[in-house]
C-alpha cells in the first residue's frame, strides 16, 4: 500500500465516536466490584465486627479507596501516549492513612501482642482471598485499558492490578474476620503486590497495540 | 494563544503545532480533508524521524515506509486518546516512539547489519550453510539402517561392497536401503525447499 492511499483511507473513515476513558474505566471497576461484593455476600461468612465497626474497618476502606484512586489516575495516565507527564506520589496517600491507623493501634496493643496481630488466623487464605478476588476487577479494567493505547504496557497492566486489589481490600471487610491493621497491611499489602505483578506480566502482552 | 516571537524558528513551530491541533479537532468531528491534511504533514515529518532513528538503531533505512505507515494508522485507530485540551505534537511522538521500538522488537532483538557490509568483510562461503543444517537433519529422521548405508555410500564414498560387509548385510539390502533413504531423503529435502 502506498502511503498516500493509506491516508487518503484513514481520512473516509466515519467521525470519531466520542470514548472518554474514564468513565468507561471506571463503570468496568464497578462491574467487577459489583461482582467482587456478590460473591463476598453469598459465598463467604460475615465479619464479626461488621456490627460494630471500629478504627480497623475505617482505617482498611480508607487506604484501600486511596490506592484505588491513585491507582485509577495513574493506570488512565498511563493508558494514553504521552499521558504520564506527572504521576504523583502513588502509594503515598494509602502508606500514611495506614502508618497513622498502625501507630495508633501500636499504641494501643502490648508489645506482646504484636506478632500475633501481624500474623493472624489465617494469613495465607486471607492472601489468596483478596487476590483471587481481585481478579474480576483486574480483567475489566483490563478490558477497557486493552482499547487504549498504552506506551508501557507492562506499567499499565501493573497499575490495573494495584487499582483491583484496592478496590477489593476495601470490599473484603465484609468477610474478614482480623481485627489488626498490622495483620491488613502484611497480607492485604501482599496480595496488592501480587496483583500488580500478574496485571505486569498479563499487560505486558494484552496491553500492546 | 499568542506566538512566541522571541525566536522566529519557535514562532513557526508553535504555529504549526496549533495547526495540527485545530486540524486534529476538525477531523475528529469528520472534517475528512482537514484530516487529510494533517495526515500527510505528520507523515513527512514522520518520514524524516524513522529513517534517521532506523539508522540509529542499525536498521534497514528502506524500512522507513513501513514505520510511517504503522504509525499513521495507530495514530488513526488510537485517536480516542488524544485527549483534545493536550498538546497534540507530544502525543504524536509518543505513539511514533512506540511503533518505531515495536518495529524494531519485531524484526529480532539484535541489530541487524546490511548485508553489502557483510560480503565485504566475510570470504565467499564454500558451501551454503543453511543446506548442509537441513541435509544433516533429513539424515537424522531417516531409519537407523538406511541412515547408516547412505552416509557409508553417498557422503563417505564407500562402495556396495564395503558397505555390506561392514554392516554385515546383503549387497541388495544395502542397495535398496541406500534406495529408499535417498527416496525419503529427496521427498523431505525437496517439502523442506517448498
Amino acid at each position: 500500500v502506498r502511503t498516500e492511499e493509506l491516508i487518503a483511507e484513514l481520512a473516509a473513515a466515519p467521525p470519531l465516536r466520542r470514548r472518554p476513558l474514564a468513565p468507561l474505566l471506571g463503570l468496568a471497576v464497578a462491574g467487577g466490584a459489583a461482582l467482587v461484593l456478590l460473591v463476598l455476600l453469598t459465598a463467604m461468612t460475615r465479619s464479626p465486627h461488621l456490627a460494630h465497626p471500629g478504627a480497623t474497618i475505617a482505617v482498611t476502606v480508607m487506604a484501600a479507596l486511596a490506592l484505588a484512586v491513585s491507582a485509577f489516575r495513574l493506570a488512565l495516565s498511563l493508558a494514553r501516549p504521552a499521558g504520564g507527564a506527572h504521576h504523583g506520589p502513588l502509594l503515598a496517600p494509602a502508606a500514611l492513612i495506614l502508618a497513622a491507623g498502625i501507630a495508633a493501634e501500636l499504641a494501643r496493643t502490648p508489645p506482646d501482642a504484636w506478632l500475633a496481630r501481624l500474623v493472624g488466623g489465617s494469613p495465607f487464605g486471607c492472601l489468596l482471598s483478596v487476590a483471587l478476588l481481585s481478579l474480576p476487577v483486574l480483567a475489566a479494567a483490563l478490558a477497557v485499558l486493552r482499547r487504549d493505547a498504552a506506551p508501557r504496557p507492562r506499567e499499565a497492566g501493573a497499575a490495573a492490578g494495584l487499582l483491583a486489589a484496592g478496590v477489593t481490600a476495601a470490599l473484603y471487610v465484609v468477610h474478614c474476620p482480623e481485627e489488626s491493621l498490622l495483620f491488613v497491611a502484611l497480607w492485604h499489602g501482599a496480595a496488592a503486590l501480587l496483583v500488580a505483578a500478574l496485571g505486569g506480566v498479563i499487560g505486558a502482552r494484552l496491553l500492546r497495540w | 494563544m499568542f506566538p512566541k516571537w522571541d525566536e522566529r524558528g519557535s514562532a513557526r513551530l508553535v504555529h504549526d503545532q496549533e495547526q495540527h491541533w485545530a486540524e486534529m479537532r476538525a477531523a475528529n468531528r469528520g472534517r475528512p480533508r482537514a484530516y487529510r491534511r494533517l495526515l500527510t504533514a505528520v507523515a513527512a515529518v514522520l518520514r524524516r524521524s524513522a529513517a534517521r532513528d532506523l539508522a540509529r538503531l542499525g536498521q534497514a533505512g528502506a524500512e522507513a515506509e513501513d514505520v510511517v505507515q504503522e504509525t499513521l494508522l495507530a495514530i488513526h485507530v488510537k485517536r480516542h486518546t488524544w485527549d483534545e485540551t493536550r498538546p497534540f505534537v507530544p502525543w504524536v511522538r509518543a505513539i511514533a516512539r512506540y511503533k518505531l521500538l515495536d518495529f524494531v522488537r519485531r524484526r529480532g532483538n539484535g541489530v541487524e547489519v546490511p548485508v553489502e557490509s557483510l560480503a565485504e568483510t566475510l570470504p565467499a562461503a564454500t558451501e551454503d550453510p543453511e543446506r548442509r543444517i537441513a541435509v544433516g537433519e533429513c539424515l537424522d529422521c531417516l531409519p537407523a539402517r538406511q541412515r547408516e548405508v547412505v552416509l557409508a555410500l553417498a557422503v563417505e564414498g564407500a562402495s556396495v561392497a564395503e558397505t555390506a560387509q561392514r554392516l554385515n548385510a546383503s549387497h541388495g539390502a544395502v542397495r535398496v536401503a541406500l534406495h529408499r533413504g535417498l527416496a525419503s531423503l529427496g521427498a523431505r529435502f525437496g517439502r523442506w525447499l517448498g
